[in-house]
């Protein structure tokens, strides 16, 4: 992936507050677009917290305040004018622990896009089919798609809700440890999809395995505390930071 | 060995204070049953009061308290939602959502006897409606609405924060997120919250008896005003103190019986859905 590609997310001197306590400070970065970026850094750092601020799920949170300047596809996602609904349907977010609703799985894959109305109704059934292919759950749930997802396992349940959001069909996938609740053999599975997803759409994950991020990521920013407050403190290819970040320590 | 001990008189106090509660849950009932059971009959359910109560069955007060308990669901159960709504949803985390919380907790306190007044006042004299089931509904509904509402209150804010954010992520507005997420998730909540505040408003007298109940000469309500109805808590609360006829004291019996049954149903009905829920809770 060239350097030179161009942005899709842009984050630049960004500041997260939580009341008076400040959780992120100075935060810039560029997401080239069709990459996967990786968050990399120890717990409690403010990993998860900048993701979110990507999509403005930090909305959510009350008394979060988040300064500086986010643009996705060079508009700003921080001002208050801005859509936040209608930019979480362009970036889409997986997060650590599958959240799959006590539906059936059909219901589970078409529950952001049916709610958009962004597709026509009897074209549903084939945009779950195309979504469920895309993450490999097609054949193995295609006969019981009214059974309840609750009861898939915890692997098939991330990769529905996979499946869920490129229903939506965002440009970009924010994903938080999406694979630390999965075995081995899950976690493999969702690597491979992430590399697949590269390309057509723009991967942002949060993890704090280097050999994960080695394996998926086209860059990296490492974010680590700095007097307290979580700051990113090298960006660049996976390989090169985490040698230096094993030099450091 | 003295953790050991502690474990153990802990425990002991715990069973103890357990059996003491549903010791005196089966007394009471039994009480009620052995008391109550001997004017148990057909006639007893099929017929309207007769004799000052010493003849003739409930019927038209298990039809006045079944109006009075429906109209108040009726009249609590969206209040309720949508106020909870508003104090665990939008209002989250907001000193707004604190007071809203507060006011509910002063208006749980508010002795239901106020109720009945508040409502003698503004709809039986003020606005001239007189006696009516509506008032009577109108009252117990705002009477429970606190009970409701913390209910509901306590189920969202228990819900699992990952469910409105994997909403919220995939671009739903909140109107979607509260209709497909919170209120099918929360459900249970407002069913428990409405039994517990229903088999209350089953039982009260004093908010009825200004303003929607009278203990004899009404049958089924034709219109809303002017239109009282009979009703079980009014109907045990006049004969328990006017009347010194074992015939009619048997009735009373018979009647909080009724009524004991009427509020255990309430529970029955809902049980299924409860259960539901509880599995769904457990599985996810």
């Amino acid at each position: 992936m060239s350097d030179s590609a161009a942005s899709i997310l842009r984050l630049e001197n960004v500041s997260v507050v939580a009341g008076a306590k400040p959780i992120l400070r100075g935060v810039t970065l560029d997401v080239p677009e069709g990459s996967v970026f990786g968050l990399i850094g120890p717990s409690g750092v403010g990993k998860s917290t900048l993701l979110k601020c990507c999509n403005r799920l930090t909305d959510l949170i009350p008394g979060l305040r988040v300064e500086g300047s986010i643009t996705f596809r060079g508009q700003s996602v921080l001002g208050r004018r801005i859509d936040a609904d209608a930019l979480r349907a362009k970036i889409g977010i997986l997060f650590q622990q599958p959240a799959v609703f006590p539906r059936s799985i059909m219901a589970n894959v078409l529950f952001g896009v049916s709610h958009l109305g962004s597709v026509p109704r009897r074209e549903l059934p084939m945009v779950a089919e195309r979504a469920l292919r895309e993450v490999a759950l097609w054949d193995e749930v295609k006969d019981r798609l009214t059974s309840s997802a609750i009861y898939l396992s915890v692997g098939q349940q991330q990769r529905l809700c996979l499946a869920r959001t490129l229903a939506t069909n965002p440009d970009v996938i924010l994903m938080d440890e999406p694979t630390s609740a999965l075995d081995p053999q899950a976690s493999e599975v969702i690597e491979q999809l992430i590399l697949r997803l590269r390309g057509p759409r723009s991967v942002v994950i949060v993890t704090h395995n280097f050999a994960q991020a080695r394996r998926v990521c086209d860059r990296v920013a490492r974010l680590a505390l700095v007097h307290n407050i979580g700051t990113v403190v090298e960006i660049g290819n996976p390989a090169i930071v985490a040698a230096a970040t094993r030099e450091e320590e | 060995m003295r953790r050991r001990l502690t474990d153990i008189a802990f425990r002991t106090a715990t069973g103890l204070c357990a059996c003491v509660a549903c010791g005196l849950l089966v007394v009471i009932v039994w009480a009620i049953c052995q008391r109550g059971w001997p004017a148990l009959s057909w006639r007893f359910f099929t017929e309207q009061i007769r004799l000052v109560g010493a003849d003739g069955g409930i019927f038209y007060n298990v039809l006045g308290t079944g109006i009075l308990v429906l109209t108040a669901l009726a009249v609590s159960a969206p209040l309720a939602t949508a106020i909870a709504l508003v104090q665990a949803v939008y209002l989250r985390g907001r000193p707004l959502g604190a007071m809203l919380g507060l006011f509910l907790q002063v208006l749980n306190g508010v002795p239901s006897l106020l109720f009945g007044l508040i409502g003698m006042i503004v709809f039986v004299q003020a606005l001239g409606w007189g006696k009516s089931w509506l008032i009577g509904g109108l009252v117990l509904g705002f009477m429970i609405l606190p009970t409701v509402c913390v209910a509901l209150v306590e189920r969202i804010a228990a819900l699992p924060s990952r469910y409105v954010e994997a909403a919220a992520g995939l671009g739903l507005r909140r109107s979607q997120i509260i209709r497909s997420v919170i209120l099918p998730q929360t459900k249970g909540g407002l069913i428990t919250g409405s039994l517990l505040g229903l088999a209350r408003a089953a039982g009260e007298t004093a908010p009825i008896m200004f303003t929607a109940t009278v203990f004899a000469g009404a049958t089924v309500p034709r219109g809303v005003s002017e239109s009282p109805v009979l009703s079980l808590p009014y109907h045990i609360f006049i004969l328990s103190q006017d009347s010194f006829d074992p015939a009619v004291v048997t009735k009373v019996w018979g009647a909080a019986l009724t009524l004991l049954a009427l509020v255990c149903s309430l529970s029955l009905i809902a049980l299924p859905a409860r259960l539901k829920n509880h599995e769904e809770a457990n599985n996810v």
